[in-house]
């Protein structure tokens, strides 16, 4: 099944046919709400609403970007929605990544730490921009695209990926010791 | 930002968060129960009734201004052929269902099945 055929499909009621647009997109959506409340728990609370809006808000869907694009922004307007109202009750305390921070020595080169060591870099940056540089990277968004997603200024955007990246950069290269960061000034 | 960069490399190895397993089940749960507590509304409207009401009573009253139900007066007799009445009768059924099944298309919600 392709994109275009699930649409179809699901807007003629089919229910199997968004399960596959689920299981398609649900870890990237659910990146984007965790994100943006750094809390699994919520996350996985917001992410489940941004389906179900999705769903009933399908017929809005005209095409005129991605499948994903759309996805992602109601993922992020659920999220930012649901910090809104977390922030004026109970405070969550942020979630810092799983498992201590990781002790990179020499070997430090095993994937699993340096998806510790990215999870943390991110952990540090400010939501919004832990956001925006995620959907660049991650989700493969274009400016344009994380605009729509967003709500941002093109020129807000590309002010906050340059200065993520930068900082990321500057943690990683104290966490990661190897010559993958030595193209950085390239 | 270059194809090569390094953070790019970082995060497409380390991949998305994952979401819970059940989400899709618990996604799909969610729709049908919203669907079966959504309160079905009246096929006609509380205004439509009350205005059909006052439409009734109007035609009753309005040639005769004051009088009662009881005091009806006369209605205006409009002669007509059993044929034609059969006809009309089969028209305003026509109209009448047309109407019924129109609203009831309009009403429907587009997601039946979850």
């Amino acid at each position: 099944m392709n994109e275009a055929e699930a649409i179809t499909r699901c807007l003629l009621g089919d229910a199997q046919a968004y399960g596959w647009v689920m299981r398609e997109y649900k870890h990237l959506v659910h990146t984007v709400s965790l994100r943006v409340l750094r809390h699994r728990e919520d996350a996985e609370e917001a992410t489940q609403d941004a389906f179900v809006k999705a769903f009933q808000n399908l017929h809005a869907f005209q095409g005129g970007s991605r499948l994903s694009t759309w996805l992602y922004s109601i993922a992020y307007r659920t999220a930012v929605s649901k910090l809104r109202t977390r922030r004026k009750g109970e405070v969550s305390p942020e979630e810092l990544p799983q498992g201590a921070l990781p002790h990179m020595d020499s070997d430090a080169t095993e994937a699993v730490d340096r998806k510790r060591a990215l999870d943390h870099a991110i952990a540090e940056l400010p939501q919004e921009d832990a956001t925006v540089i995620t959907l660049f990277y991650l989700h493969e968004q274009s400016v344009e695209e994380i605009v729509t997603i967003t709500g941002l200024t093109a020129s807000n955007v590309k002010v906050k990926l340059h200065r993520s990246r930068k900082r990321m950069l500057d943690t990683l290269q104290g966490l990661l010791k190897t010559e993958l960061w030595t193209i950085r000034e390239q | 930002m270059n194809q090569n960069d390094p953070l790019r490399d970082l995060f497409l190895e380390a991949g998305p968060a994952q979401a819970a397993a059940g989400l899709e089940a618990a996604v799909l749960a969610q729709l049908a129960m919203e669907r079966v507590s959504t309160p079905e509304k009246a096929l006609i409207p509380r205004w439509a009734w009350i205005i059909a009401g006052v439409c009734w009573l109007a035609l009753i009253f309005l040639p005769h201004p004051g009088a009662f139900p009881w005091e009806m007066p006369t209605l205006p007799h409009v002669s007509m052929t059993n044929g034609m009445r059969w006809t009309l009768g089969a028209l305003a059924c026509g109209v009448l269902l047309f109407a019924v099944d129109s609203m009831l298309q309009m009403r429907a919600t587009r997601f039946r099945s979850y």
